[in-house]
């Protein structure tokens, strides 16, 4: 008998094996792949050039490649401008997280009815125009500034993501980026 | 007559004496004077009453449970204040793989399969598993070798105005002409509901879709059988874009009431975000009756487990081929086998049973845990004496645990590996002082061994824009409870008191970080895995009166819980708040309406503010206490030799506008107004 309960066991395994001889969902399941193009932003630059061509250039960073967590952003820089000087701003966006490092400022321009950059100056006199256009509404991605007197204070620029509903105004829509600049008026 | 309610004491459960091994095995057909408070049983009558919700929703009728909600429509299950990794739950014997550690996972599982759902502490719960705190969960259909038709069935269908859907669900089943001893059961279930709608507005991209089937067949012989188990679950979920917020700027706006939310309008259609969830078992099982009441039972399991979720926003740039990759998907491969031995004797039971598992996970997309494997192995003896006046219920496990987590550094693969193992066990007494007083004294000492989150997640939160990292250093938690019961039952009035008390040494938890995460998207409050030891304390009781000649029941419980962290002397936080449930059933007992089965039944909920809790770890106070009215009421109605039972409810019958603590939305949306439902039921 005990024999009668041995095969019959052996024989629950064999077909249960047999049934589960499925093909894996992966090669090799547990090597993790190389990281793909998660589609992230984790830098920004803002490239200031004065409409006069008196004042020198300048350009602005932030840059934190491992993107939310882990490391510290490894450069933030802070906004220096010449006071009562008109500029104007082109910014670029960048994925750091990808070797080579991706520029993806055309990706979110080609969703431009999806985006609006959104910028407040406090305790400076900053007076930003939006320069450029998804075609109804403006995106930010060039702007002009009229610097008004010098001082220090803090300038935000946000980049809006409005999925749906974008009416020019930056309360639709969810945060991509939000970076604080301390800014210096001289 | 309808069993209503979860008492554990007065339910009549049905006892097939003929096979006393199968009420061992069995949790369905186990004897009504086993049950200690450390066990809870909602019968199949409950379940139709139910049919169409989720497995949570159908819980809250347990004594000590509650719901741990993401909006509306994932729900998952919390017993005594636990859940995710510290509450198991088992589906035809087989403990579901998914990824239970997230909060706004709910467990695949579909409610129609199943007849009863038993909720275990202690002793029994140890049989399962070591690390199942909180209590194991037990969805079981009826044993197959009960089908005593040659095609039988049922037939559930569930209706709701609020959502606009409903779910159907049709089960047939039956015993073979030409083959003694083979049965076979087969079901499925559809399930659709649109947006649904709190008193003032509906919530956009609210609905639910899901599509499962299951085909179970057995053969069964005087000395041996063996049984066949498939099944599958398909879910689509939808999440409010409301809830998808970028950063602390985000939310900190809905909070301040600056984003005004429109009435809006209903809608079937479902957008991004949202989950898609697909679940399959297969499970095959077989038992050896030898002579002298001595049983084996080996039973081997296969779950694949996808998760896919789709953000808000489609992806920059989408491939070639025009698919739409999700942004984050998880596979995860479980194969787990459990061998059984039981030896029934005249005034006792012996189980030694040992149980192993090895699951593999895929992430792919956005990074929150890596992949991993993770393999388990236990053993356990079990013994229940029963002497006269004295029952005693006791469980020794060894069980060890290893998870290898596989990372990418720069171009290698490295690998992190944590070994854990350890000793449990339980005690559990019954004494029957009197015929209307028992007593109970229970004992545990269980552990856990630190979750894939706990250990190495690392990312953003989005419903709650907080920052989560792991810390591959943790100990495993050990849990050592003390609880106790008394139980008073007379014809007419019944009364339940369990108290517990228990210590968790090293006791896992998301500690926040005074130093926020500065990332392009803004600063995040951050939070990493940290341990401390912790006090859960709580109280369940219940009191039942019957007026038998009337027709009338009155049942009352409630549910208390003080949970603190015994090293800051804080209150942890995310308890299920104090609550307190009446409910009043109606049952005619009259001669001529016998046959009709009428009744009609009225329900009161007060759940109180959650007051326990760390204010500066919360962005909202605790929403305010509210009471909630539902009322039903159902008839039988003769069709073809066999009876159609009708309901129909109302829950939320004065449309009040609340909120729920135990909602991770509550910050963005309010709860359901009034539902009203019906049910169909048909058994033939």
């Amino acid at each position: 008998m005990y024999k009668r309960t041995h095969l019959f066991f052996f024989l629950t395994v064999a077909v249960f094996f047999n049934a589960t001889r499925c093909k894996k969902p992966d090669d090799q399941p547990f090597k993790p792949k190389p990281q793909t193009d998660h589609e992230i932003i984790t830098g920004i630059k803002l490239t200031f050039e004065d409409v006069n061509d008196v004042a020198p250039d300048v350009v602005v960073q932030f840059s934190d490649p491992d993107g939310v967590g882990g490391n510290n952003p490894i450069q933030f820089d802070t906004i220096r401008l010449l006071a009562q000087t008109t500029y104007s701003v082109v910014i670029q966006l960048y994925n750091e997280s990808v070797s080579p490092i991706k520029e993806v400022t055309e990706n979110i321009r080609n969703l431009g009815s999806e985006h609006l950059f959104c910028f407040s100056p406090t305790g400076v006199s900053i007076a930003i125009s939006l320069t450029d256009s998804d075609g109804t509404y403006p995106i930010g991605f060039s702007s002009n500034w009229v610097i008004g007197n010098a001082g220090i204070g803090n300038l935000q620029v946000r980049l809006k993501h409005q999925t749906s509903g974008k009416d020019g105004t930056c309360n639709p829509g969810s945060t991509d980026v939000e970076v604080n600049f301390r800014t210096e008026i001289q | 007559m309808p069993c209503f309610g979860q008492q554990s004491f007065d339910y009549i459960i049905p006892v097939d004496d003929t096979s006393k091994v199968l009420s061992v095995l069995d949790v369905s057909v186990s004897k009504k004077s086993n049950l200690a408070p450390s066990t809870t049983i909602i019968d199949e009558q409950e379940l139709q009453q139910h049919s169409g919700l989720a497995i949570a929703d159908v819980l809250e009728r347990a004594s000590g449970a509650a719901t741990l909600r993401t909006g509306n429509t994932i729900s998952k299950p919390v017993i005594n204040g636990m859940y995710g990794n510290r509450l198991h739950i088992y589906s035809q014997g087989v403990r579901v793989e998914g990824q239970q550690w997230g909060d706004e996972h709910a467990p695949e599982i579909d409610g129609h399969i199943s007849s009863t759902i038993s909720v275990y502490q202690g002793a029994n719960a140890l049989t399962f598993a070591q690390d199942a705190l909180g209590g194991v969960v037990l969805m079981q259909s009826a044993p197959l070798h009960q089908i005593d038709k040659r095609l039988g069935g049922k037939w559930q269908s569930a209706g709701f105005l609020n959502g606009r859907g409903g779910s159907s669900s049709l089960l047939l089943e039956g015993k073979s002409k030409h083959v003694q001893g083979v049965y076979w059961r087969g079901q499925g279930s559809l399930k659709g509901l649109g947006d649904y709608r709190t008193p003032d507005y509906y919530v956009p991209n609210s609905g639910v879709r899901e599509h499962n089937f299951s085909l179970e067949t057995g053969f069964f012989r005087e000395r041996y059988a063996v049984s066949l188990f498939y099944s599958q679950y398909h879910s689509r979920i939808s999440v409010t874009p409301w809830s998808h917020i970028g950063n602390l700027t985000d939310l900190n706006e809905v909070l301040s009431g600056a984003i005004v939310r429109s009435e809006g309008a209903f809608s079937y259609h479902m957008q991004r975000p949202n989950q898609q969830i697909a679940h399959e078992l297969l499970k095959i099982q077989s038992r050896y009756y030898f002579k002298k009441e001595r049983t084996v039972q080996l039973t081997l399991s296969r779950q694949y487990n996808l998760r896919q979720e789709y953000d808000l926003h489609t992806p920059w740039t989408p491939p070639a081929d025009g698919s739409v990759p999700p942004q984050v998907q998880f596979e995860l491969l479980t194969y787990s086998g459990e061998a059984l031995w039981v030896q029934l004797r005249e005034r006792s039971t012996t189980k030694i049973g040992t149980q192993a598992t090895h699951m593999g996970n895929v992430t792919n997309g956005r990074f929150f845990i890596p992949n991993y494997i993770r393999q388990q192995a236990g053993g356990f003896v079990n013994h229940k004496v029963q002497l006269n006046k004295w029952e005693v219920n006791g469980t020794m496990r060894y069980d060890i645990n290893q998870l290898t987590a596989y990372f990418r550094e720069n171009d290698a693969v490295v690998h992190k590996k944590n070994n854990y193992a350890n000793l449990s066990g339980a005690v559990e007494v019954i004494h029957q002082q009197t015929d209307h007083l028992r007593w109970f004294v229970g004992l545990n000492r269980m552990w856990r061994a630190p979750g894939i989150n706990e250990l190495h997640s690392k990312g953003l939160h989005h419903g709650t824009a907080s920052y989560e990292e792991g810390s591959d250093g943790l100990n495993q938690e050990i849990m050592n409870q003390v609880s106790l019961g008394m139980m008073y039952q007379t014809k007419k009035w019944g009364a339940t008191v369990v108290p517990f008390v228990s210590y968790i040494a090293d006791y896992i938890y998301l500690q926040p970080s005074f130093i926020p995460v500065l990332s392009i998207q803004g600063a995040f409050p951050a939070f990493y895995y940290a341990q401390t030891n912790a006090w859960y304390n709580g109280l369940r009781y219940s009191v039942n009166y019957e007026k038998n000649k009337l027709g009338i029941s009155l049942r009352h419980r409630g549910q208390f819980l003080h949970v603190k962290d015994a090293q800051s002397n804080e209150f942890i936080i995310g308890i299920p708040p104090t609550s307190f449930t009446t409910e009043l059933f109606y049952h005619p007992a009259l001669k001529q309406l016998k046959e009709r089965n009428l009744f009609g039944s009225v329900n009161w909920t007060y759940t109180a503010q959650q007051w326990r809790i760390a204010p500066e770890r919360d962005y909202m106070a605790p929403p305010d206490a509210f009471h909630l009215f539902s009322a039903s009421v159902g008839a039988s109605l003769p069709v073809a030799k066999s009876s159609l039972q009708i309901t129909l409810g109302v829950e939320n019958i004065f449309n009040t506008t609340y909120r729920n603590y135990m909602n991770r939305l509550r910050y963005y949306l309010h709860e359901p107004g009034r539902q009203v439902s019906i049910r169909l039921n048909y058994k033939f």
